[in-house]
């Protein structure tokens, strides 16, 4: 008899044909993912479609690379962390598990922090949501709609990575790491959302 | 031990390299100009993207609808791509 709110596996070679060995919590991520990605891909269209117009100023210039290069530094390394922290859970590790969750959540919020501290900087030098003191408030508005979008699901996975830390803490998660790799899913994703944004939205 | 250390190494392969990719891509976006700048940026995003994908989110190793449903991202992202040449066209 399973736990209540477990994610229940396929029995031992009984698969699922269509998905294999993913129990229904990964299948349901994945398919969430797939919508998110949609967002961020019409986001991103939007912005190219709106730097085309013209008048369009030296990203890098503008916000400068150094900030947001630690920044996805960080949130490779949480990635790093995340998948030790999986690993733990597999090898009913509490120590590993809550350790590497742990330096998750610390990687998130370092993130944010970097953000907050980022936004603060371009909004004291003119750089507004509609407004632009040197180019196209357009690109304020882009730069902040898809920043802010993607820091939102950083927030989100704090969160949720915070509410898996606590929940580990009674063993809850010791040999099954079923909602570890769920809530791990989500992470990887944000990091790799984040490459895309960093290269289309600072390096470009 | 011996397979915990078996286990994770590729994922500090995959980091090393995604911290190394992420070097290059500073260096070309300061480095190169024009086409080559788009070109080589978007190919690495790309490439950093795909590793995370394929190895943290453990697509590796998942078969049957799973990895279909995980791949129609790309297939949207090929429709941007024709969106976005028919912009620079125009």
């Amino acid at each position: 008899m399973s736990a209540p709110g477990a994610v229940v596996a396929a029995p031992e070679g009984l698969h699922d044909r269509e998905f294999g060995p993913a129990n229904a919590g990964k299948v349901g991520m994945w398919i969430y993912l797939v919508t998110d990605a949609m967002t961020f891909g019409g986001l991103l269209i939007a912005y190219a479609s709106l730097r085309r117009m013209g008048n369009w100023p030296d990203p890098a210039e503008e916000l400068g690379i150094t900030i947001s290069s630690v920044a996805t530094f960080i949130l490779i390394c949480s990635s790093v962390s995340m998948v030790m922290a999986i690993r733990g859970a597999e090898m009913a590790n509490r120590k590993a598990l809550l350790g590497w969750l742990g330096a998750t959540i610390a990687g998130g919020v370092i993130f944010l922090g970097i953000q907050y501290y980022e936004y603060n900087h371009l909004v004291h030098h003119g750089l507004g949501f509609t407004t632009m003191e040197h180019g196209n408030n357009l690109f304020g508005s882009t730069f902040y709609a898809i920043t802010g979008f993607h820091g939102l699901h950083v927030l989100s996975g704090v969160i949720y990575l915070t509410v898996i830390w606590i929940k580990s803490l009674n063993g809850r998660y010791d040999g099954d790491a079923s909602h570890v790799e769920i809530v791990g899913l989500f992470w990887h994703f944000v990091d790799l959302i984040w490459i895309l944004v960093f290269t289309f939205i600072y390096l470009l | 031990m011996s397979e915990q250390s078996h286990s994770t190494k590729p994922y500090l392969l995959v980091w090393i390299a995604l911290a190394v990719l992420t070097g290059i891509e500073i260096w070309a976006a300061i480095a190169f100009d024009g086409t080559a700048k788009w070109a080589t940026l978007v190919a690495l995003a790309v490439a950093k993207a795909g590793a995370v994908g394929w190895w943290f989110m453990h697509l590796k190793s998942e078969y049957g609808w799973l990895k279909f449903v995980a791949i129609l991202p790309i297939i949207a992202a090929a429709y941007a791509a024709l969106l976005m040449a028919e912009v620079v066209a125009r």
